[in-house]
């Protein structure tokens, strides 16, 4: 499996377990271009820790490597990795 | 038919970011509503003493602290400052005075986890057990505290947080991050567990609990097809890992009888054949007698389901269905939704872990009557079948012996009351669901009496199965609860109920007694009852009648024994 389609679902996984915690109505969609923490983005400050620490667990058991995605909620108000599921996937790709 | 789903309004209160186990509640799937608010964070004492908040008289409370936060002395503890037990003592007692104060407003339950040694703690080392000194040995003693001092609260219950811990994976249930990004306490998977313990105690409390396992035989219960291998030849027991692990999940089934739950045989086989292998083969841990019912023949499954829950009075939503055939699991999900049919491992060596994962057998109380719960079952079918032998059913109720004793509400059978209150479907006059403080409160209002019915007759106990309750005002009584046991209708206990009643009332001068039956999904057999056999007028839709300048005989087969 290509490195890209490996954190696409790593990160569509994660989506899964954060959706089993937001209201309904408010589910995340498993696509590239979904907003996570930007404008029309469903998480909340709580529901962006639970899909980051969610990304960062699968990560290190699929690929063997943790990394330190967290870092980043501290950048939220500058350009930052957690835009939208695509720009996180490509942002993982250079880390893993 | 599409059942009514229960909801469940909560509060909960913590002094960690508990918002995630609040969102898994607010978002179960299955069955019931559950609701969950997060009161403030960090502001448990305040959260306890806040009026405003109980006035809301929540269903359930979850109330899931750190030990350190509610006792200042053990935080020195974790410190290895010296520390006298005592005081850690004292500032449980207090903690467990406000529970109890706040438990007076919650319906139905409020949840206390248990403490557990903090993630930061740095161990002690083989010191870590030493009497009142130990980080651990301290947090025992404390989470035991907790649980003496509230165990006469009828509606706290301590939930045991290292559970959910060990499902999570022990060690990995902390995770720092968590912590220091959110103040969230544990992963993700302690909080799925505990809203899956709270749910099941819910349901529990609120009587849903599953009350009957069917299970099938080849390849469930024991190894190997007995019509073809004959019982001495199944897998069972023995030196065998495969033997072994049938017995075991044997003897899980069997502990879940003892603690009242129903277990029943549906199973393609010939009868003869199946019973003797139950019967002969010295390996079964299961034999006849635990049995509630059987139906072992050649029909569809679904078709002996339905037959069997019927002969046994259980309705199919407090069925559970084990099968290793799945395609048998997937016809039974489809023609009787209402049943529980939990997805069975292939892996033999799984079925006791998956039996132990069943989430659904959560009861509040554990009564005489639970520990006798089969063996009623058993005496019953022996009643059926000397019934088949007597073609009057008067004839053969007059040769029970049936004995009612009745007598009012004590301590001692105050559990069994509320339990029936609040379990009862079938024979249920009004279907009030009521705690015992509720209970005891309305009790203490007005003119009010309640009354326990205990049966039995030549062939067993069948224990505390009726209750009736009377609102007297002026010279008028209105019947509110009239419940029976669904195991002993029919045998003309409900008769005499009413004519113990019908006495009273009338030594007490009262001039009619009214009944209002209100209807539900399951209370059909109720209104049978005061239709065509109570002896009560209809006077207008669901409501009956009685004047007692008539008679009202006790039946014959019974005889009625009042009791201090």
């Amino acid at each position: 499996m290509e490195k890209k389609e490996k954190i696409i679902r790593i990160l569509y996984e994660a989506i899964d377990k954060t959706n089993e915690l937001l209201p309904r109505g408010q589910k995340m969609e498993k696509k590239e271009d979904m907003p996570l923490f930007d404008k029309g983005g469903s998480l909340d400050s709580m529901g962006l820790i639970n899909f980051v620490i969610a990304v960062e667990q699968s990560t290190e058991e699929v690929f063997g490597k943790a990394i330190n995605l967290t870092v980043e909620i501290g950048n939220l108000k500058e350009y930052n990795w957690l835009r939208t599921v695509g720009v996180l996937a490509e942002y993982m790709g250079k880390l893993v | 038919m599409e059942t009514q789903k229960n909801k469940y309004s909560g509060i909960l209160i913590s002094d960690f970011t508990i918002d995630n186990l609040a969102s898994y509640l607010n978002n179960f799937a299955q069955g019931s509503i559950i609701e969950a608010k997060v009161s403030e964070f960090g502001q448990v004492v305040q959260a306890l003493l806040d009026e405003r908040l109980w006035s809301l008289h929540p269903d359930y409370s979850i109330i899931w602290t750190f030990p350190e936060a509610v006792s200042g002395s053990f935080a020195k503890l974790t410190n290895y400052e010296v520390v006298n037990v005592k005081e850690i003592f004292k500032e449980i007692d207090l903690f467990c005075g406000l529970i109890k104060n706040a438990s007076r407003f919650v319906k139905k339950a409020v949840f206390l986890p248990t403490w557990v040694v903090p993630s930061s703690y740095q161990w002690l080392g083989m010191l870590d057990m030493k009497h009142n000194i130990g980080v651990s040995n301290v947090l025992m003693q404390m989470n035991l505290r907790l649980s003496e001092n509230l165990d006469k609260e009828q509606n706290v219950y301590i939930l045991n947080t290292q559970r959910w811990i060990d499902a999570a994976g022990g060690d990995k249930a902390f995770n720092p991050k968590m912590w220091y990004l959110g103040k969230i306490a544990f992963i993700n998977e302690v909080f799925k567990a505990a809203a899956n313990d709270v749910v099941s105690a819910l349901e529990g409390i609120s009587g849903n609990s599953k009350k009957l396992i069917i299970v099938d035989l080849d390849e469930t219960l024991w190894g190997g097809i007995v019509g073809d291998l004959g019982w001495q030849n199944i897998v069972l027991g023995g030196h065998d890992p495969v033997g072994e692990a049938f017995l075991d999940f044997q003897k899980a089934l069997k502990a879940l009888k003892n603690r009242g739950i129903l277990l029943g045989i549906v199973s393609k086989n010939d009868e003869s054949i199946a019973k003797e292998a139950i019967e002969q083969n010295s390996e079964m841990a299961l034999r006849l007698n635990d049995f509630a019912g059987w139906q072992i023949n050649w029909l569809a499954k679904a078709h002996n389901i339905k037959a069997l829950a019927e002969e046994l009075n259980i309705g199919l939503q407090s069925v559970v269905f084990i099968d290793d055939n799945p395609v048998e699991r997937a016809q039974i999900r489809d023609l009787l939704p209402e049943v529980l049919v939990p997805e069975w491992p292939e892996d033999k060596l799984l079925f006791k872990k998956a039996l132990n994962e069943l989430n659904c057998f959560n009861n509040p109380v554990f009564s005489k009557e639970d520990a006798m719960r089969t063996k009623m079952y058993v005496q019953d079918r022996k009643r059926k079948e000397s019934k088949k032998e007597i073609t009057d059913v008067e004839q053969w109720l007059n040769t029970l012996g049936t004995i009612v004793e009745v007598g009012g509400i004590s301590s001692d059978n105050k559990s069994r009351i509320i339990q029936l209150l609040n379990k009862t479907n079938q024979m249920n006059l009004s279907t009030r669901r009521m705690t015992e403080d509720e209970l005891s409160a309305w009790l203490d209002t007005g003119k009010r009496k309640l009354w326990a019915f205990r049966v039995s007759d030549k062939l067993g106990d069948s224990g505390l199965t009726g209750i009736v309750s009377l609102d007297i005002r002026d010279n008028k009584a209105q019947i509110i609860d009239f419940i029976l046991s669904c195991r002993v209708m029919g045998r003309r206990i409900e008769k005499s109920m009413i004519s113990f009643i019908f006495e009273y009332a009338k030594k007490i001068g009262v001039v009619a007694i009214f009944a209002e039956y209100i209807p539900t999904a399951k209370n059909k057999p109720c209104l049978e009852f005061w239709e065509d056999e109570s002896g009560f007028k209809k006077i207008k839709e669901n409501v009956f009648e009685l004047e007692t300048d008539k008679t009202y005989s006790l039946p014959e087969c019974i005889k009625l024994k009042p009791v201090e």
